[in-house]
């Protein structure tokens, strides 16, 4: 046996969806063999269960980080059908990354096809937040604009006016509310009957390292993916306004500036 | 004995429950050891959290997913991370794992043991070499807490950790609770793996509790460390003479001053040890 070959029979071994004693048993008599002549075992300790140590470490830490990861998802789908599905997720995609933390980031994705997102729709959305949550922790640091930047500007250059957002903000599309969920998840209530409608959530990290996320209202959410697309300050008080041109004016478009800038989520100012 | 090796004192693995104490400038240890995989980001809370342990006491950075033995090549694009990180904070050194934990560019997040065979051996030296010119250090490696063991092994796990060490230059990190699960698991004496080690080459000790599973020992890092285990400490420090030792508690992390008394405990032991 070389190395390359003992490494891939553990490997294997540990990751079998059904143990290491199923692996066994459905394996050649050649593999079998193989098996046993190269974990060593003693009249306490058979090597099957050696190796079982390893296979049950593997999966249970995933699981943990992932819950971890995706707090709200985990309690929305519950204990028992979130282990299963992150088991089927690490079976099918294991771990391409050096921090485990890292190693779910498809979850969003894998759960869009999932028997999860029949019983739960809305799900995998709220699982895209949950991510977003935790990638905007560590991104690179930024030197946010501060209210008084504006006071420089001409009041005839305010329709042009264009924000820069700091990378660490996110827009997700999100059915279910999840500002809602997720402080009755803090509180460790019961999972509440919500509606499930077209939403946006918004996270950021502030210049205080906190992370944050709330659920926008429909024009505020219109403006401010007008200003991350690069629309000017006109646009977005045209994309609040809506099809009918009545849904918010810009002093409200003013009011949630204010908020923003509040909320550390610009970065950058041109009126040129 | 004299030996070159730098001493930290005796300090703890920085977890998140205690992150605060790195951002208020209130670390009461000697030093502190982080998971160098924590603080690849480029910023945030993780790079204010390293920054301010940094300005308190000197860091070690703890890797977990070199995969030194494993037998595709090294991720290059992580080693470079590493380095980066090592260069901003400026680490009292660099340690991670004698295992492997990489295959197909899958991790198996897991510190999985190598069968003591001379290939083994060879890949492992040629491998640090790549590591360290990387790193432009030597690295502290570790020995693992391990369940499994190869009938393809040729010598005792302390004499490989000591001839990888002796061929490549890197330095020993002894896990001493390590030892004490791969004892039980593998029915040797603790001493006997002390016993194998040349002291020159070891620069830290790590100290950790386990869970007793009746016919095996798992290297859980639950609870202040055991009894048996500070036994074996002592010996070790008879043996090592004075070595910088860190205090490990992953599982239901404690109130820090707990934490912070184990080292505490450990300097103390140390002290008396050293005194004899």
């Amino acid at each position: 046996m070389t190395l390359e070959q003992i490494q891939t029979l553990l490997w294997t071994a540990i990751r079998w969806p059904t143990g290491v004693e199923d692996f066994l048993a459905q394996a050649s008599v050649e593999t079998r063999r193989t098996f046993a002549a190269t974990f060593a075992e003693t009249p306490a300790f058979a090597r099957g269960a050696r190796v079982q140590v390893y296979a049950e470490a593997y999966f249970w830490r995933l699981y943990e980080v992932a819950v971890d990861q995706y707090p709200v998802t985990a309690w929305l789908a519950g204990g028992p059908p979130f282990h299963d599905f992150v088991t089927d997720f690490v079976l099918a995609h294991p771990s391409r990354t050096p921090d485990i933390r890292r190693f779910a980031a498809g979850l969003s994705d894998a759960l869009r096809s999932h028997a999860l997102e029949q019983t739960y729709p809305g799900i995998a959305d709220v699982a895209a937040v949950d991510w977003a949550i935790g990638e905007a922790v560590d991104m690179l640091d930024e030197i946010r604009l501060r209210a008084a930047a504006l006071q420089s500007v001409p009041a005839q250059s305010w329709p042009g006016v264009r924000f820069g957002l700091t990378r660490t903000a996110a827009l997700i599309p999100c059915a279910l509310p999840y500002s809602q969920l997720r402080r009755a998840w803090a509180q460790e209530q019961p999972v509440p009957t919500v509606d499930v409608l077209p939403r946006t959530v918004l996270v950021w990290r502030q210049a205080d390292d906190d992370v944050y996320q709330r659920t926008l209202g429909d024009p505020e959410a219109r403006a401010l993916e007008s200003i991350v697309r690069g629309g000017t300050f006109a646009d977005a008080c045209d994309a609040a306004a809506g099809p009918h041109a009545n849904d918010a004016s810009p002093a409200d478009v003013a009011g949630w500036l204010r908020r923003w800038l509040g909320d550390d989520l610009f970065v950058t100012l041109d009126y040129s | 004995m004299k030996h070159d090796r730098p001493s930290l004192g005796h300090g703890v693995g920085l977890r998140v429950p205690h992150y605060e104490k790195a951002l208020d400038g209130s670390l009461d240890v000697d030093w502190v050891e982080v998971i160098t995989e924590n603080f690849l980001g480029d910023g945030g809370r993780p790079a204010a959290v390293l920054a301010g342990a940094r300005a308190q006491v000197p860091v070690v950075l703890h890797g977990v997913s070199l995969g030194i033995g494993s037998v595709e090549p090294l991720d290059a694009a992580y080693l470079a991370q590493v380095r980066a990180l090592s260069d901003r904070i400026e680490p009292a050194w660099i340690s991670d794992h004698l295992c492997w934990g990489r295959i197909d560019g899958h991790h198996a997040h897991d510190l999985l043991p190598l069968p003591y065979s001379e290939e083994a051996l060879s890949l492992v030296v040629e491998r640090l070499g790549q590591v360290q010119d990387v790193l432009g250090r030597p690295l502290v490696l570790e020995n693992v807490s391990s369940y499994v063991a190869y009938t393809q092994s040729v010598m005792p796990e302390w004499e490989f950790l000591a001839e990888i060490a002796s061929r490549s230059g890197c330095r020993v990190l002894l896990d001493v609770n390590n030892i004490v699960v791969s004892a039980k698991n593998f029915d040797f004496a603790p001493q006997d793996y002390l016993g194998g080690i040349p002291a020159d080459i070891v620069w830290q000790f790590h100290l950790a509790n386990h869970t007793d599973r009746g016919h095996y020992k798992f290297d859980s890092h639950k609870g202040a460390v055991s009894e048996e285990v500070w036994a074996l400490y002592r010996l070790a420090v008879q043996r090592f003479g004075e070595v910088s030792s860190l205090v490990e508690w992953d599982e239901d992390v404690p109130a820090w001053d707990i934490l912070r008394d184990e080292a505490r405990k450990a300097g103390r032991i140390a002290a008396q040890e050293l005194a004899r």
